[in-house]
């Protein structure tokens, strides 16, 4: 489904990604985790050709990220629509720009969010407007789906709410790829986990395999692998 | 799919224009309204915001699309902007016709508010109706103050409207375009402001130069009192060398009989200009395709 060969990316500042090599697979849920600035949201933005990388390629089938737009339903960290918009409004340029969205999905998400079709994003909370950016990239039905930090800022209460909306709504045989560093919420979602640390891949493994061999949750592993990265306890 | 992406930008411009749009035409409404009541003092007062307003409404519906260019590109909206399924010639070019739709409505306006001011300074003077009309001839017979065909001078009227649209989109496009791209957006805002001194400076020298320099005029010569147009090729420098000094003149007339009959104007102006829009056009798209959201 998707081919990441190479792939490094500088910033003039801070460090980017470097020499990244993975394939991701039909119909696998993948979590993308690591502490803040590892480089997810950097490697997220370069499948979705949001910036271009100084070495390496990146295929989205036969595509390049930039051609592949049909194909992906992306949840960006930030929220991205207009203040002044409804979501009935937002419902319409989705409707108009993807075939593949299901309005009547859409609604029925929004009423299990207890969202209102009219109310201006600009009248939510932060975890609603959340919500409402998640109920439109869950209602296309398209073979990957990339979610970038859909829980950060929200609180618990609203997590397992984005969580069961995620759930509900995954179409399977589709790529799902959640990037995160709150591990435990999600973790039960994962058929596969990659662990980033500046900027490049330490660990790419099966759940199932990782919980019998290592004998422990995602969340405990994560732990305890970045613990001993940094040479203490990793605290969220 | 142009349409539909031109529909969300419009969406956009109706939220501002619904406050902006109120606005305008109370400050008209209350300047005719003070204005015809001859209140000394408050009707010149109102009669002047008005006048300013609507002097300030098309480079408002510029700097309307500049920002909204940057928003929808370069801000949390662009995650939307382009991520859909659209060729970045279509965001180009749905920016650049909407940001139109734009300027001709602010136009409008302004033309509406100018006839609505003009008719309130016909109510406060004394010779009313007569006045208004004076003037409306006046507006409708300017091409004739330069001795030019009125077809002519409306054409070119509009062409100048046209191009100051274009040659501001251009402008403002490449530089938030190349400012926002890889090299520059390590400065956030300073990159566009970066980039737009470089556009500035190229357009100033090599402006100058292409005026000057380059072989082509429009020369400019009065004949029976009439002002004929004519390509020549000289450069406007050979004239310009041999001035002395030019004194103040009344008419245009008198202007190029001072300089000696006729006067050139440098073409290769022109030209660069609208070369320096099409290379905007590319360089621009180029960025488009290889965006670097931040």
């Amino acid at each position: 489904m998707v081919n990441v060969t190479n792939l490094t990316r500088r910033y003039h500042t801070r460090r980017g990604i470097e020499n990244i090599n993975l394939v991701l697979n039909e119909g696998e849920i993948i979590g993308l985790l690591g502490p803040n600035g590892c480089g997810k949201t950097t490697l997220i933005k370069l499948i979705m050709g949001l910036l271009q990388p100084d070495e390496g390629e990146i295929r989205i089938g036969a595509f390049h990220p930039n051609e592949a737009y049909s194909m992906v339903s992306y949840l960006p960290e930030q929220t991205y629509l207009g203040v002044w918009m409804t979501m009935d409004e937002a419902f319409s340029i989705f409707s108009s720009f993807y075939q593949d969205f299901n309005r009547q999905k859409a609604e029925q998400m929004l009423a299990d969010f207890r969202l209102e079709l009219k109310q201006p994003l600009k009248t939510m909370s932060k975890g609603m407007q959340e919500k409402a950016h998640l109920t439109l990239v869950m209602s296309r039905d398209v073979p990957f789906y990339i979610l970038d930090e859909p829980m950060s800022g929200i609180d618990p209460a609203s997590r397992e709410s984005i969580l069961e909306g995620i759930l509900r709504n995954y179409n399977p045989g589709s790529t799902l790829l959640i990037s995160t560093h709150l591990v435990s919420d999600v973790e039960m979602l994962f058929d596969r986990v990659i662990f980033m640390d500046e900027g490049t891949i330490r660990l790419d493994r099966q759940v199932e395999e990782l919980r019998s061999e290592e004998g422990k949750s995602v969340d405990g592993y994560f732990r305890q692998f970045f613990g001993s990265l940094k040479g203490e306890s990793y605290v969220r | 799919m142009l349409g539909k992406l031109m529909s969300l930008d419009l969406k956009s411009y109706r939220a501002q224009l619904k406050l902006v749009t109120p606005i305008y035409f109370l400050l008209i409404a209350s300047a005719f309204v003070l204005k015809s009541l001859r209140i000394p003092l408050l009707g010149d007062f109102a009669h002047g915001l008005g006048f300013l307003a609507t002097l300030l409404l098309i480079p408002a519906a510029l700097a309307m699309g500049l920002i909204h260019y940057y928003r929808h590109f370069y801000t949390n909206q662009g995650y939307l902007t382009h991520t859909l399924p659209v060729t970045p010639q279509a965001r180009y070019h749905a920016k650049l016709y909407s940001g139109f739709i734009l300027f001709a409505v602010a136009t409008v306006y302004a033309l509406i508010g100018g006839f609505v001011l003009l008719l309130a300074n016909g109510v406060a003077d004394p010779i009313g109706s007569l006045y208004v009309r004076e003037t409306l001839y006046d507006i409708a017979n300017w091409p004739k103050v330069l001795s030019m065909h009125p077809v002519v001078g409306w054409l070119l009227l509009f062409l100048t409207w046209l191009l100051i649209y274009l040659y501001a989109y251009a402008a403002y496009s490449v530089s938030i375009s190349v400012g926002m791209g890889k090299r520059l957006s390590r400065f956030a805002l300073g990159g566009p402001v970066l980039a737009y001194i470089g556009y500035y400076v190229v357009n100033q020298v090599v402006g100058l130069a292409a005026f000057l320099f380059v072989p082509l005029s429009l020369r400019i010569s009065l004949v029976s009192n009439q002002l004929v147009f004519r390509f020549v090729t000289t450069m406007p420098y050979e004239q310009l060398k041999t001035l002395s000094v030019f004194e103040d003149s009344h008419t245009v007339e008198d202007a190029i009989t001072q300089v000696g009959g006729y006067f050139d104007f440098g073409f290769g102006l022109v030209i660069f200009l609208l070369l320096m829009m099409v290379a905007s056009y590319f360089i621009t798209n180029y960025q488009l395709k290889r965006i670097n959201l931040r």
